[in-house]
């Protein structure tokens, strides 16, 4: 068993690619997977692997993610030494705007970090949805003698303004490549990242003192070749939520039941318990090759979907290849396809529309069409 | 202090539920896809503002003991108060198991005592119903009662099953007769009471000492206090209301919850019933399944045929497998080609290929021959293998044989 570790998790990191999803919201609390929200899986992955002491660094929107976390109770971290931390944006007397990058919002937690008896420190993003081992990780870490490791995947898809890094073969991270458009990159990185506390603490001073903001860019890619970097090559399942097209291509990857097995195929995967019903399917409802969350009342046509807790698709209505957020309502006759709607969306009596493969159609929250 | 606690008698073996209840006291017994009996009066206490209850226990405690924890999936974790758990215990002068309901309130005096109530609410954890007891406790108070006691009227045919209360034009009870022949009444108690603590104090201890007492409410207290001219009133109750203290009457309550009438609507927001929930995924209907007029919850995976039937969490309905008009309790497997149907099946049952559990009503050539078959928790029905209706299933079925 490895040495303790210690979790950071950066809620904001990432929320302009998804301006539409995440303009009430953080990239953490963005509900994924019928019945989680993207936080949801950092947290329970952590938890799994007995890290009991995380921080959440939060900058803007965060009145749905505190809303979701509550005390952290849910994901066993109401804890008396450690759990969950949430750290809102510390304001600067003279300075108007909060965080500028990770080094900065790392630095405004300095005592946090610094009072910690953990070992390790394991710095993610929440952009990927994924099931990483923490535990498998910092055996990787210990055993390769690295410095800082990068959890890494093979490319889901082609990059997009992304981290990739080229390897030795052995894990060893020769190179780091930013902005990696033209997939040189052996593996791309996945935004979490393993080191020592006390190495996370020289790069904030150092980071600090010489105003260096990114963690990568100006402190790993700055000194590679004497940093001993490896890539931790995780092969679970992983899809990188960079617009409203991979967002949807997420959710409907789950249809799949062999991936459906290998996001929740192995440890626990906790949420806020809303106390739901199960759901109920009608006489005559029609469902296939759809994932579902309790709380629903299905009395029309469902497929190839995604429904939330709390869903409502009345007699007449067909739904078909659509997410549909927590309590939307579709009310009778209606006919929709490739479409997202947000929370608490009410589609009238007889509406139809449809959207595309490669382009769904967004409801904002709240609306009722 | 607190104006009104809860003691709720969960240590019933529930014998008539057989299998179901061979390791789990009968509040346990998994209901409605994803509750427990218990969550039922837990989550009315709640709902009602009482946020203290005394839960005895006896029987087989252990599931019933871990699933109320800290009473957090409640609410009931609360600094003052809150659910406590009372198994029977020992003192200096010896110890004694619970002889009967009114022998475990006797036991557990020290415990109200320390809320100082003015009223304790006594109830049982074997019956479905959503019920706002403040408003009973209410006219407990109007009425200047000793006693209240919760009546539902039944259809007369049914009353000689019941206990009957008769009760005036202002709903003072002047009569009780447990299970009458020819009832003169139609109201049956509910085995729910709201008593004045002081008084229900006074006739425990007189109840104690009499040695010929069976010391239970309904066969002693209750007379004693009618007898000694107490004033006891009914509170009508016109709400869903179900004993599921046997097979057939918990397979027709799962029932209920499928009726579009919705007699008992777990989806409103204004009564919620809580439990505490597994964390698993939402579930998966594969493109080749058919699910119709059913209720299914997290984790459950379906590939073959659903109709009429309640999912527990983690069910998994195999491709070509066909379920009809049954509950299958959490973890329950039915692979390729097996058939259950009017059946009840317990947590992590494994159903094997082509095996056929159940019978339909009209498939029966004797009307008599029908009933719900019952397959505990943990076996497995072997390939197959045939379970007869009115089976009642505790050890393995061996491969092609037939039950």
């Amino acid at each position: 068993m490895s040495k303790s570790a210690m979790g950071i998790v950066f809620a904001n990191m990432h929320d302009e690619e998804l301006p539409s999803l995440t303009r009430e919201r953080t990239m953490a609390s963005l509900p994924v997977a019928a019945r989680y929200r993207m936080i949801d899986f950092q947290l329970s992955c952590m938890t799994n692997a007995k890290i009991n002491r995380v921080g959440l660094i939060v900058r803007r929107n965060y009145h749905s993610l505190m809303d979701h976390l509550g005390n952290g109770r849910e994901w066993d971290l109401a804890q008396k030494m450690g759990g969950l931390t949430v750290f809102p944006p510390r304001s600067e007397p003279m300075s108007n705007d909060n965080y500028k990058g990770r080094m900065d919002a790392l630095h405004s937690i300095l005592p946090y970090i610094e009072t910690a008896k953990a070992e390790y420190v394991v710095l993610a993003d929440c952009d990927f949805l994924c099931t990483p081992d923490y535990e498998k990780i910092l055996a990787f870490h210990e055993q390769t003698g690295a410095q800082v490791t990068i959890v890494c995947s093979p490319y889901t898809q082609l990059p997009r303004e992304n981290v990739t890094v080229k390897t030795n073969g052995q894990g060893r991270v020769e190179q780091i490549l930013l902005d990696d458009t033209g997939a040189e990159g052996d593996l791309q990185s996945m935004n979490i990242f393993v080191l020592s506390r006390q190495l996370l603490l020289e790069y904030i001073r150092t980071g600090y003192s010489k105003n260096y903001r990114h963690f990568v860019r100006d402190l790993l890619v700055r000194d590679t070749e004497n940093t001993g970097i490896y890539a931790y090559n995780y092969q679970g399942y992983c899809s990188q939520i960079t617009d409203l097209g991979g967002y949807y291509r997420t959710n409907m990857s789950l249809l799949q039941p062999e991936q459906l097995q290998k996001l929740f195929g192995s440890e626990p995967i906790y949420t806020k318990v809303r106390d739901e019903a199960p759901t109920r399917y009608a006489m005559d409802a029609k469902t296939g090759n759809s994932l579902i969350a309790d709380g629903c009342i299905l009395e029309g046509t469902v497929e190839n979907s995604v429904l939330f807790r709390g869903v409502r698709v009345c007699k007449g209505a067909v739904v078909r290849n659509c997410i549909l957020m927590q309590g939307t309502t579709v009310e009778e006759n209606v006919c929709m396809e490739y479409a997202i709607t947000d929370k608490n969306v009410v589609i009238t009596q007889g509406k139809k529309f449809s959207g595309s493969d490669s382009y769904p159609v967004y409801v904002e929250k709240g609306v009722k069409v | 202090m607190k104006e009104c606690i809860a003691m709720l008698l969960a240590g019933g073996q529930g014998s008539r539920l057989y299998a179901l209840t061979q390791k789990l006291a009968k509040p346990a017994v998994p209901f409605g896809g994803k509750y427990r009996i218990i969550d039922f009066p837990l989550s009315n206490c709640v709902n009602s503002g009482i946020d203290t209850v005394g839960v005895l226990t006896q029987y087989q405690p252990l599931v019933l003991n871990e699933y109320i924890g800290s009473g957090q999936p409640w609410g009931l974790d609360r600094l003052h108060g809150g659910v406590h758990v009372l198994p029977p215990y020992q003192t200096a002068t010896g110890s004694d198991w619970y002889k009967g309901t009114a022998n475990a309130i006797y036991q557990n005096i020290n415990f109200i005592d320390r809320y100082h109530p003015e009223y304790v609410l006594i109830l049982s954890g074997d019956h479905i119903y959503k019920m706002d007891y403040s408003l009973m406790i209410e006219q407990h108070k109007k009425t200047g009662a000793d006693c209240t006691i919760a009546v539902l009227e039944v259809p007369w045919e049914e009353a000689s099953r019941f206990g009957i209360m008769t009760a005036d034009e202002n709903g003072a009870v002047v009569k009780f007769t447990e299970k009458p022949k020819e009832p003169d009444s139609n109201l049956a108690s509910m085995g729910i009471y709201v008593f004045s603590w002081d008084k229900l104090r006074s006739y425990l201890v007189a109840d104690e000492a009499k040695t010929t007492s069976s010391n239970d409410f309904g066969k002693d207290i209750i007379p004693a206090m009618l007898s000694d001219g107490e004033k006891l009133y009914t509170y009508a109750f016109d709400g869903y209301w179900k004993d599921v203290g046997t097979i057939d009457s918990l397979w027709d309550a799962n029932m209920d919850l499928l009726n579009p009438g919705k007699p008992l609507d777990l989806w409103s927001d204004e009564w919620r019933i809580y439990s505490r929930t597994p964390a698993l995924p939402p579930h998966f209907i594969d493109a080749g399944a058919k699910v119709d007029n059913s209720i299914i919850t997290e984790g459950c995976r379906v590939f073959g045929t659903v109709e009429n039937s309640v999912l527990f969490a983690g069910v998994e309905i195999q491709k070509g497998a066909a379920v009809d008009s049954s509950i299958l309790m959490p973890g329950a497997c039915v692979e390729p080609g097996a058939v259950v149907q009017y059946s009840i099946v317990a947590e992590n049952v494994t159903v094997k290929t082509g095996a056929v559990v159940g019978k339909k009503p009209e498939d029966c050539a004797d009307v008599d021959e029908w009933g719900v078959a019952v397959v505990g928790e943990g076996v497995t029905v072997g390939a197959s293998s045939t379970v007869g209706p009115k089976a009642m299933i505790r050890e393995d079925v061996k491969e092609g044989e037939t039950v």
